[in-house]
Parts: C-alpha cells; sequence; structure tokens
C-alpha cells in the first residue's frame, strides 16, 4: 500500500468528482490547443491561397504583360536614333534628318551587349519627295537587325522585297495592287496597299533599304534607326542615353514619348492591378487571422481561469469531504508530505488526463472549425509539438497550483479536532 | 515497565462561555501488559485524554512519556513517525478509509513506514479476526462488528505498545463488543498495554484496572 494506490482507490470511488475535474482542464486545454493550431492551419492556408493566387495572376498577367507589349508594339516604334548633328528643328518640320550616317551603325548597335535597354532596331532612310505631282514620303525599311545577345522575338518594321514597295493609304488610292508604278525612274510593283492610319505613313512609299538608297543615290547610308525601348517613360530615358552614348557616340536619342509613356503606364498599370489584388486577398485573410487571434487571447485565458478556480473549489470539496479521513491517516502517522501527496498527486493526474485530452480534443475541434467553417485544407492542420507540451506539462502544474491552498488546507487540518468530534 | 506516562496533564479549551478545562492535573501510567480502562460521563475530557496520549493533541501542562521518550519534545513530522511505531488507534466510529478494502484498509497502517512484505501480516490479522472472507469488501459492504474488527486489525498492524481505544464497543451489540473486548485483552495478554475510555461499565470491567474522570470545570 502507498499513496498512489490511495489516490487511485480515491478516484475511482469518486468518480464524479474526478470526471467533473477532468472535464474542466479538458475544456481549459481544448481551448488553449485549439485557438493557436486553428490560426496556424488558417495561416498556412493563407501562405498557401496567396502563393496560388501569386501564381495564377502572374501567370495571367504576364499573358496580359505580353498581350500589352505586343499591342504597345504594334503602335510602334518609342525611339528614334539619328546623327548627332541632327538639328531637331528641321527634323520635326521635315519628318526626318537631313543628316544621314552609315548603315553599318545599326550592326554596331545590334551587336553590342551593353546595350540593354533598347530592341527591335530597324534602319531606315527617309526623305521627302514628288510623285504624281504630291509630296511623299519616300522611306526604305532594313528589316530588323537581330541582337545576337538578345532572345529572338517576332520582327518589328517591314520586310519589302526588293523591286516592291508597300504604298499608303491616300497614295493608294486609285491604284491597285499588283500593278507596277515608277518611283523616281525605277520601276515598282505595288505589293501592299497599307490601311489608313491617320498619320504620315498613309503618304508614305515604303520600299527596301536597298532600292530607298538606290534611287535617292544614298549607298550604304540611313538617317534614322528606330527602336522600342524598355519601358522608357520616367527616369530610363538617360539610362538609355548613356548606353547608346557608349557605344555609339555620334548618335542622339529621340522619344516618342507617347508611345513610350503609353506603353509605361500600361505596364505600371497591370503590375499595380497585381500588387492590389494580391495585398487586398492579404489584408482581408490577415484581418480574420487577426481577429482569431484576439479572440484566442481573451477567450483562452478566461476560460483557463475560471477553470483553475472550478478546480480549485472541487479540490477544496474534496478536502472537506475527506475531513475524517485525513484526520485517521494523521492519527496513522502519516506526515504532512504524505498528506499533501494525496492531494498534489491527485491533481497532477487529473492535469494530465485533462491536457491529454483536451490536446486531443483541441487539436480535433480546430481541425473541425477551420475545415468546415473557414475551408481551410486538411492538410494545413497538424498538431503542434509544442502545444503538446505545454498542454501535457502545464496542465498538471495548473491544476497542482488550483489544488495548492485546498492542499493546504488538508495539511493544516487539525487530526484532533475531527477524532475529538465523534 | 511503563508503557505511557501522562505525568501532570491539563488541558483548556477556549469555549464561548469562557475557558473549560477537560484535564486538570491528570496523572495516569500504564505499564506494559496492562489494561486500563478511563471511565467518565460523556463529556468528561476521556477524548481529549486520549488524543493527549496519542500525541495529536499537545496538553497545556504536563509530560506525555511514551515508551520513555517524550512525545510533545518531538517536532510533528516526527511524532507523527513515532506515533506509527508505537501506537494503535481504535475509535467508536472504525474510521476505516470508504473506498479501500479491508486488506488495504489494514495495509494503510504500512504507509507512514512504507513497509514490505507486509500483505502477509495483515492477511494473517484479517485471518484472526474472522474477516477471511470480507477482505476484499469495502467498508460499506461490512456490518458494525466487521468493522470494527477490521480497525482493529488495523490498530494492531505494526505491533504497537500501546493501544488506544475510544469507546471501541460503543456502536457495537454485546456479542460484538464482547469480541472487540477478548481481542483487547489477548493483545495485553501478549505483552501490550491499552488504555480504553469508556462510559461503558460492562467494557472497563475487562479491564486489569478502571480511573474514574470527574465532570469538566468551567472558570
Amino acid at each position: 500500500m502507498n499513496v498512489w494506490k490511495l489516490i487511485l482507490g480515491e478516484i475511482l470511488f469518486r468518480k464524479t468528482g474526478f470526471a467533473l475535474s477532468v472535464f474542466a482542464v479538458t475544456i481549459a486545454s481544448t481551448l488553449f490547443v485549439a485557438g493557436p493550431t486553428l490560426i496556424q492551419g488558417y495561416s498556412r492556408e493563407t501562405r498557401a491561397v496567396i502563393e496560388i493566387e501569386r501564381q495564377a495572376l502572374d501567370k495571367e498577367l504576364h499573358r496580359l504583360d505580353d498581350e500589352t507589349r505586343k499591342i504597345m508594339r504594334d503602335i510602334g516604334f518609342n525611339l528614334r536614333i539619328v546623327h548627332r548633328d541632327t538639328n531637331m528643328a528641321d527634323f520635326w518640320a521635315s519628318d526626318y534628318s537631313t543628316v544621314d550616317m552609315p548603315q553599318d551603325y545599326v550592326d554596331r548597335l545590334a551587336n553590342a551587349e551593353a546595350l540593354t535597354l533598347v530592341v527591335h532596331l530597324v534602319a531606315t532612310l527617309q526623305q521627302k519627295v514628288k510623285w504624281n505631282d504630291r509630296t511623299a514620303l519616300l522611306v526604305g525599311y532594313l528589316p530588323e537587325t537581330p541582337q545576337p545577345h538578345r532572345k529572338k522575338k517576332k520582327p518589328m518594321g517591314f520586310n519589302i522585297d526588293p523591286g516592291t514597295i508597300y504604298l499608303g493609304h491616300e497614295l493608294g488610292i486609285g491604284r491597285k495592287e499588283g500593278e507596277q508604278v515608277e518611283v523616281l525612274g525605277k520601276s515598282f510593283k505595288v505589293a501592299r496597299i497599307l490601311g489608313e492610319k491617320g498619320d504620315k505613313q498613309d503618304v508614305t512609299i515604303a520600299m527596301s533599304l536597298g532600292d530607298a538608297q538606290e534611287v535617292l543615290d544614298k549607298k550604304d547610308r540611313v538617317n534614322q534607326i528606330l527602336a522600342l525601348g524598355c519601358r522608357c517613360a520616367g527616369e530610363r530615358l538617360p539610362k538609355i542615353r548613356a548606353q547608346l552614348e557608349a557605344v555609339l557616340p555620334e548618335t542622339k536619342i529621340t522619344e516618342i514619348r507617347g508611345i513610350a509613356v503609353a506603353r509605361a503606364e500600361q505596364r505600371d498599370l497591370v503590375t499595380a492591378q497585381k500588387k492590389a489584388i494580391i495585398a487586398a486577398n492579404e489584408r482581408k485573410r490577415s484581418d480574420v487571422e487577426s481577429l482569431m487571434g484576439t479572440l484566442d487571447a481573451v477567450l483562452t485565458p478566461v476560460v483557463v481561469l475560471a477553470c483553475v478556480i472550478w478546480i480549485g473549489l472541487m479540490a477544496l470539496g474534496n478536502v472537506r469531504e475527506r475531513r475524517n479521513e485525513i484526520g485517521v491517516l494523521r492519527a496513522l502517522g502519516l506526515g504532512t508530505r504524505k498528506v499533501a501527496a494525496l492531494f498534489l498527486g491527485k491533481a497532477a493526474i487529473v492535469g494530465v488526463l485533462g491536457g491529454l485530452i483536451g490536446f486531443g480534443g483541441g487539436t480535433l475541434l480546430a481541425y473541425q472549425v477551420g475545415v468546415q467553417a473557414l475551408e481551410v485544407s486538411t492538410e494545413h492542420f497538424s498538431p503542434k509539438v509544442a502545444l503538446f507540451f505545454w498542454t501535457a506539462f502545464g496542465a498538471p502544474v495548473l491544476t497542482a497550483l488550483a489544488s495548492y491552498l485546498p492542499t493546504l488546507a488538508a495539511v493544516m487540518q487539525d487530526p484532533a479536532e475531527v477524532l475529538r468530534e465523534e | 515497565m511503563s508503557a505511557l506516562n501522562l505525568d501532570h496533564i491539563s488541558k483548556i479549551y477556549q469555549g464561548p462561555d469562557g475557558q473549560v478545562s477537560a484535564l486538570q492535573d491528570f496523572s495516569l501510567e500504564v505499564s506494559t501488559g496492562e489494561f486500563v480502562a478511563v471511565r467518565g460521563p460523556s463529556g468528561c475530557g476521556k477524548s481529549t485524554l486520549l488524543l493527549i496520549a496519542g500525541g495529536l493533541l499537545a496538553p497545556d501542562a504536563g509530560k506525555v512519556i511514551l515508551d520513555g521518550e517524550d512525545v510533545y519534545a518531538k517536532s510533528l513530522e516526527e511524532r507523527a513517525r513515532y506515533r506509527s511505531l508505537k501506537l494503535g488507534f481504535v475509535f467508536q466510529q472504525f474510521h476505516l478509509v470508504p473506498y479501500l478494502s479491508v486488506l488495504n484498509n489494514v495495509l494503510t497502517a504500512a504507509i507512514p513506514n512504507a513497509a514490505n512484505g507486509t500483505r502477509e501480516r495483515a492477511e494473517s490479522l484479517i485471518a484472526r479476526f474472522g474477516l477471511e472472507p470480507r477482505k476484499n469488501h469495502v467498508p460499506g459492504q461490512l456490518s458494525t462488528g466487521e468493522r470494527q474488527r477490521a480497525a482493529l486489525a488495523r490498530a494492531l498492524f505494526n505491533e504497537p505498545k500501546l493501544l488506544l481505544a475510544d469507546e471501541p464497543t460503543g456502536n457495537l451489540d454485546r456479542d460484538n463488543a464482547d469480541a472487540v473486548l477478548a481481542h483487547l485483552e489477548e493483545f495485553k495478554s501478549q505483552g501490550g498495554a491499552v488504555l480504553l475510555v469508556t462510559h461503558d461499565e460492562t467494557a472497563a470491567s475487562h479491564a486489569d484496572r478502571q480511573v474514574e474522570l470527574g465532570q469538566l470545570s468551567t472558570k
């Protein structure tokens, strides 16, 4: 016979009281475990959902961005590279640069690995000409010069076969594709009549660069390199200028600002929208998490405190109920430590049992609430090891503390008083 | 040889109407192998005397010498241990632990000393008191006589020097009372000392010596 046998015997004898105490610890432990487990599961779900949304959005926005890029590309080039000596006042008045430059400039640009902010290089030779009593802009196009160090993209500009021309909408009125026309003394076949665009392209005669050089008598010369700058608006233009200066100091660059800004703003808009959608979702889930955290921080201590008081009262009742037993055990020679062990040992059993059941119950509760009410995936729930130890060791300590005063009352009880009452 | 020496014991209680003197300069010696009965009417201080003798209630004056040692010179814990080694208690209300079987109730006397190999002794005592068929029954399943015999077996478990019996036959019929008293006499005959407090003349008549306690005096 020992103290543990006495404790177990008493537990079996007063099952209801014991069960109520275990129930109280179970409730407290359940809440103690359920809150953080639920928050952890929800938080994991949040991270996963945001990540999936981010990936989906990235994919969708990448597609949108690509579409935008194509649309913006179709709007046209947004950079013009001309000879450094070009008088820009004359340029804007006549729509082309009167100062030409060697054709191989475009090759130097294309092969310059340092030129990272400029793509789609198309060399042209332009000049106003009289054609059939009308003023037309003759433009010779060199097909886009590929940049070997860059990823290959769909080329921009025209790729016009030698001996053929494209006529702008205005110039094409009354003409038919396939007919032969003469331009500056050379015969060309009209390969395409371009649709109405509402700008100078409508009065353009487009041909291959070689043909243009021949009819204008400017062999191996160009007077403009068109290009597309990556997001040239804002502070990037000085960077592009710096890159160009390093590669080709004989040139200068102008920005077709409307197109550049539209392109940049469109891209920025898409990015901002992407960020806003993700941020809104993150904020929404963070609000729910915060609400759960607040509830947990308020509710759990209140319930734990209520349970501690409840267990203390139950223990006090138990001490009063066992007055005679304690008196006799003291008369038989049981010391105060063993009497204290009777009550603290029972409290520890109540704590361990309630803590373990509560840990299981709390995990299950978090799982049920998370899955049913908050639609959290089951994979994001897992028992928290740290909480297991806190509950398994914390609950017995708490019940022992709650039973401390009743135990003290049992220890301090005067056996003579009880035995004299007979 | 003296098993118990109560030397000029006084005990005063603080009552609602003033101080009540339960014992006043009371002396008594119980020798080894002696059966002493203390008689007196209800409320004359018999139980107080027994609790003082048992090291459970410190007297206001006087000494309690048990088996040659001053009981109240010891600390509370030492006294508890000394009590478990030297004394056996039998009460009118039996005071068995309600959730333990007869066997385990007897074995509770082994807890203070954490004694091993005690089950055989407990079973032998149970057999000696005719409780063999009841050894696994809890007190609620026993008759009053059986309960008192179980309490007696528990009291004798540690082979005490002195058995303190407080109205042990108060709740028993004549046959059971005689049986209990016979066991007390048997314990005495084996060299133990018995101090019985009772108001029952018949019970007291089994003692070798009777001591009368008077009415409490109120100051």
